[in-house]
């Protein structure tokens, strides 16, 4: 493992190296590795094919194939470098120079119907349900990462008023659109599957088009505003009705 | 050709890269050096669309004369009822007939000349099911028409003409170190990054004890029945990366190897990642084998890979010399 900073840097695979930055759930954190994911992205290193970021986390992965057609004799070694002087290079951005995501304002239809779990979070945290809807509508949410499914965003940080921990037993079936809580996250389930978040409500928007040539609504880094409608403008406005 | 019965068949080739960031696995084959060594037969680029056939009976028609391999496992393989052997170039003349009976579990490739000419989505043309994206969106189906090349190029042509007149006495089936060997049931491993929160007793049984795979495992990961993994500390772990061959440990202490459709991020611990070199391996798993991990450090798993690249690199170029 090394030390740069704030960063550690250690493989986790034979193409794949982490740099990591702190241990929490951190905004401040997750932008610096947003702005060095973006450095990496201007100025590639040789074999360089993907990241991927989470909280506290920026995965480099790269094709050792081409490195060693390059003549390296261990691509790790050479990735590795190439990164600890990237990172060595970049120091800690001031914030104010890291540029802001997209801010998304996502409609959410808070009727019972369509959110199974809602009584028992208010019943969680001993308060009405419209307490908690003002809640997950009343501030920004941050995405910080798209995982599990295609285009499934985990947002945050919930306060302690709305976090919860995540059903015991997953649920077989989560309609697409879906929007729930897990900890101290919020996220909206892209398609149909099991999963196991307190669902709250549901978004008649598709966050993730596979037919469309960007398919995914969110991105790491940008904010989220619930807005909260009722069930005639959700009929309305949902764009599952005929998938 | 026009697919007439199949099990769970889908298009596949070297997977898509590029977007972790949707949330995008990268799928592709299962078994990586089958399809290299399928399409390397059939002179094909490395990345080319080859059919992953798997879990029931196969046929197919053809309605042009074509060149193809199997390679892989898992079938046996009839042309017109004639038994065909894998890992080898061979000729289906117009109208015959490929059909693949089931003999044991695991994925079987079939390279043809100039791959499946489907449109890529996203840079490949590998199926992700769960996503519908590439392929055909979804497993193929009885009646499917898969669109192929219509004249072979320089290579293909040499290889078709080697085999309509072959020399006396002459093989062209890959040799024995070549051909990967499936029956091993070593699986090499390195440290990964949570292998520290788990107890000596547990890294112990890790490389100690035997391991078989699970009916319900698929392209997504293997989930293997072994002894219970126990941690040293119940710390939650934040969603981090995770990519096929990561093993990562369930709640309930038992191993899920990620394999071609891994999701991009995970929330268990990775106890290890498995060497790159043995993915293919646990990728043709038997059930009921009895599997044993070893450790190994990064710099010997990347020097394995090395030496196998190498290696396959030299019997591409030599396969198609052998031929000019």
């Amino acid at each position: 493992m090394i030390q740069e900073g704030i960063f550690h840097i250690y493989p986790i695979a034979e193409s794949a190296i982490t740099i990591e930055c702190g241990k929490e759930i951190a905004v401040s954190n997750h932008r610096q590795l947003l702005q060095l994911q973006k450095q990496l992205q201007i100025q590639a290193f040789s074999g360089f094919t993907d990241t991927s970021i989470t909280y506290n986390t920026l995965t480099v992965f790269f094709d050792p194939r081409r490195l060693i057609t390059n003549g390296q004799h261990s691509p790790l070694a050479f990735v590795l470098k190439e990164l600890q002087t990237l990172v060595r290079g970049f120091g800690h951005q001031p914030d104010t120079q890291i540029p802001p995501g997209k801010q998304h304002l996502i409609p959410v239809c808070y009727d019972p119907a369509l959110a199974p779990d809602l009584l028992t979070v208010a019943a969680y945290h001993k308060t009405s349900p419209d307490a908690i809807i003002e809640a997950h509508t009343g501030q920004d949410w941050y995405v910080f990462m798209i995982g599990f499914n295609p285009g499934f965003p985990y947002m945050g940080v919930l306060p302690p008023t709305l976090a919860m921990p995540r059903k015991s037993t997953p649920a077989a079936k989560v309609a697409a659109g879906s929007v729930g809580i897990a900890g101290t996250q919020t996220g909206i389930y892209p398609n149909d599957s099991p999963g196991g978040w307190q669902i709250i409500g549901r978004t008649p928007l598709k966050i993730f088009s596979p037919e469309d040539p960007s398919p995914v609504l969110f991105s790491a880094g940008d904010t989220v505003r619930f807005t909260p409608i009722d069930s005639d403008t959700f009929s309305y406005l949902n764009q599952y009705a005929n998938s | 050709m026009r697919i007439l019965k199949t099990g769970i068949t889908t298009i596949q080739d070297c997977g898509r890269t590029g977007l972790r960031n949707w949330g995008l696995p990268v799928a592709g084959a299962m078994d990586r050096i089958a399809l290299r060594l399928g399409n390397m037969l059939v002179a094909n680029e490395p990345n080319s669309a080859c059919l992953e056939i798997s879990r029931g009976a196969f046929s197919t028609s053809f309605q042009r004369s074509s060149l193809v391999a199997l390679t892989g496992t898992g079938f046996n393989a009839f042309i017109n009822g004639r038994p065909i052997p894998y890992w080898q170039p061979f000729l289906v003349q117009e109208g015959e007939f490929l059909q693949l009976f089931p003999s044991s579990t695991g994925f079987t490739y079939l390279a043809i000349h100039g791959g499946i000419r489907i449109e890529p989505q996203f840079g490949s043309r590998s199926t992700h099911l769960a996503s519908k994206i590439g392929g055909l969106g979804r497993p193929l189906r009885a009646g499917d028409e898969l669109p192929l090349t219509v004249w072979p190029d320089e290579n293909g042509q040499r290889i078709i003409d080697h085999l309509k007149n072959p020399a006396p006495g002459h093989h062209i089936r890959l040799g024995n170190l070549t051909i990967p060997d499936y029956t091993r049931s070593e699986l090499r491993f390195i440290a990964g990054p949570e292998y520290d929160w788990f107890t000596g007793e547990t890294i112990d049984l890790l490389q100690s004890a035997p391991f078989t795979v699970s009916e319900t495992s698929n392209r997504m990961g293997l989930r293997l029945n072994g002894p219970e993994l126990k941690r040293k500390n119940a710390a939650e772990l934040l969603s981090v990366a995770v990519m096929p061959g990561t093993m990562q440990v369930s709640p309930d202490g038992q191993i899920l190897l990620l394999m071609a459709d891994a999701q991009t991020t995970g929330g268990y611990p990775r106890i290890g990642q498995l060497a790159a070199v043995d993915l293919h391996l646990a990728a043709q798993y038997q059930p009921g084998k009895e599997y044993l991990f070893r450790q190994i450090s990064i710099e010997q798993a990347e020097q394995l890979w090395v030496e196998q690249e190498k290696k396959l690199k030299t019997l591409e170029r030599d396969y198609l010399l052998h031929f000019s």
